[in-house]
């Protein structure tokens, strides 16, 4: 069904009204229970879901902190970059303190959160605008992801990758709104007639929350531990073991132990990189790429005369616009692609 | 008599040399690839992707955490 999904064009996949109920009701209904009922106490749990989700943020976020801060040394042949790569501090809510990037954080949430709720509040079965664009989206990823992994794991997968996919593109979005970053205290300017008027922000009030190191290294903690989980859960504990370190081709029992030693080689390089490499890649590549982009836009719109400025930068907004679509896409494909190699049956790769 | 001097983070200039080449090799494995069968876009430009980040992302691995 997923393959018909993607062949079908968009209008069609729009008003599919079969397709349509499949994705939304088809788990709900087959218990049997009222299905007003379902919705509300679907909802509710999710509302708890994302409760739970800030909570862990907040709480990854308060311990992550230093241990970041020690990894990522500050440049030392700059006094004073441009964009400095710790999100200083704007006030303290009691023994916690609140940087910029955490409040970009909360607004980009609550944004979120506004939208989805008032695009499908009310669900029609000829979907007006918003509804039209959040299922085109959705439909769209499960496509996607329909092609990398199986029915049942996409079930698991689908509402966590595409959280991350929204959420991901609009902080990631925010990179662009003129005043994030450029708005906030630092040294005053003496000879601009403007009041206010500042020569170098230190202390921005918004901070792209992508931009911030911890919220990516805390987004690839959860995708470290739930990945884990969904392995074990699809492979059961000594299938993981058997399908990392496992023979995975045909042979005869004489080159046997041979391949065997071979492949617990590799399995040993392989669990090095399931355990380390990705996700600290993944952190640092979506990190890397934004924080790259911000402060190449506040480089360039920091040149002097201004018609220069604004001759930079313009080619710079083009680039980040791509990078931000992109980089939100490829994070969510890396993380259904990781997935993949972990829950697959070993049984069927040997047909080719 | 000094005819250059080269200075500052060379590792990184590097890094993102390798990674320029290899997101380009993608890239032109990627098109020819569609090129010869457009049916298969959404794929190859899905696993294509993919393959751009990878390289890139050990770039940026070098940026950040080498100094």
């Amino acid at each position: 069904m997923l393959t018909q999904i993607v062949s079908k064009n968009a209008c069609e996949r729009i008003h599919d009204k079969a397709n349509f109920a499949a994705l939304t009701l088809e788990p709900f209904s087959s218990a049997g229970v009222l299905l007003s009922e379902i919705i509300f106490v679907n909802r509710f749990g999710k509302i708890i879901f994302v409760m739970a989700f800030f909570a862990a943020l907040f709480a990854v976020r308060l311990n992550a902190e230093p241990a970041v801060v020690a990894a990522v040394p500050a440049p030392a042949e700059a006094a004073e970059p441009l964009v400095s790569q710790i999100a200083p501090t704007l006030f303290h809510l009691g023994p916690l303190p609140v940087t910029n990037s955490m409040v970009c954080t909360w607004i980009v949430a609550a944004l979120i959160i506004v939208i989805v709720r008032l695009t499908t509040w009310r669900m029609k079965e000829v979907p007006g605008t918003g509804q039209n664009v959040m299922e085109a989206l959705i439909e769209g990823w499960e496509g996607l992801m329909g092609n990398v992994l199986e029915p049942k794991v996409v079930k698991w997968v689908f509402p966590f990758a595409m959280s991350f996919f929204i959420f991901i593109v609009i902080s990631n979005l925010t990179d662009l709104l003129p005043g994030v970053g450029s708005i906030g205290m630092g040294h005053a300017d003496k000879t601009s007639p403007l009041p206010f008027a500042i020569e170098h922000v230190t202390k921005p009030f918004f901070r792209p929350p992508t931009t911030d190191a911890n919220l990516t290294v805390a987004m690839a903690g959860i995708f470290f531990v739930m990945g884990l989980y969904w392995a074990l859960k699809y492979n059961g504990p000594f299938g993981l073991i058997k399908h990392v370190f496992g023979v995975k081709v045909e042979t005869n029992k004489w080159l046997y132990p041979l391949l065997l030693l071979l492949f617990i080689f590799i399995g040993v390089m392989e669990s090095f990189s399931i355990l380390f490499i990705r996700p600290v890649a993944l952190a640092l590549r979506l990190y890397g790429n934004i924080f790259g982009g911000e402060t190449m836009l506040t480089m360039a719109l920091s040149q002097k005369p201004w018609w220069f400025a604004v001759l930079v930068a313009i080619p710079g907004y083009f680039f980040e616009v791509v990078v931000c679509l992109l980089q939100a896409f490829v994070f969510t494909m890396l993380v259904v692609a990781f997935v993949g190699t972990l829950c697959t049956h070993a049984d069927e790769e040997h047909g080719h | 008599m000094m005819l250059g001097e080269l200075t500052g983070n060379i590792h990184i200039g590097l890094a993102f040399g390798g990674a320029a080449i290899g997101i380009g090799i993608a890239a032109a494995g990627g098109v020819m690839a569609i090129g010869r069968n457009p049916g298969a876009f959404g794929k190859v430009f899905t696993t294509m992707l993919i393959g751009m980040a990878l390289a890139e992302g050990l770039a940026i691995l070098a940026w950040i955490v080498i100094k």
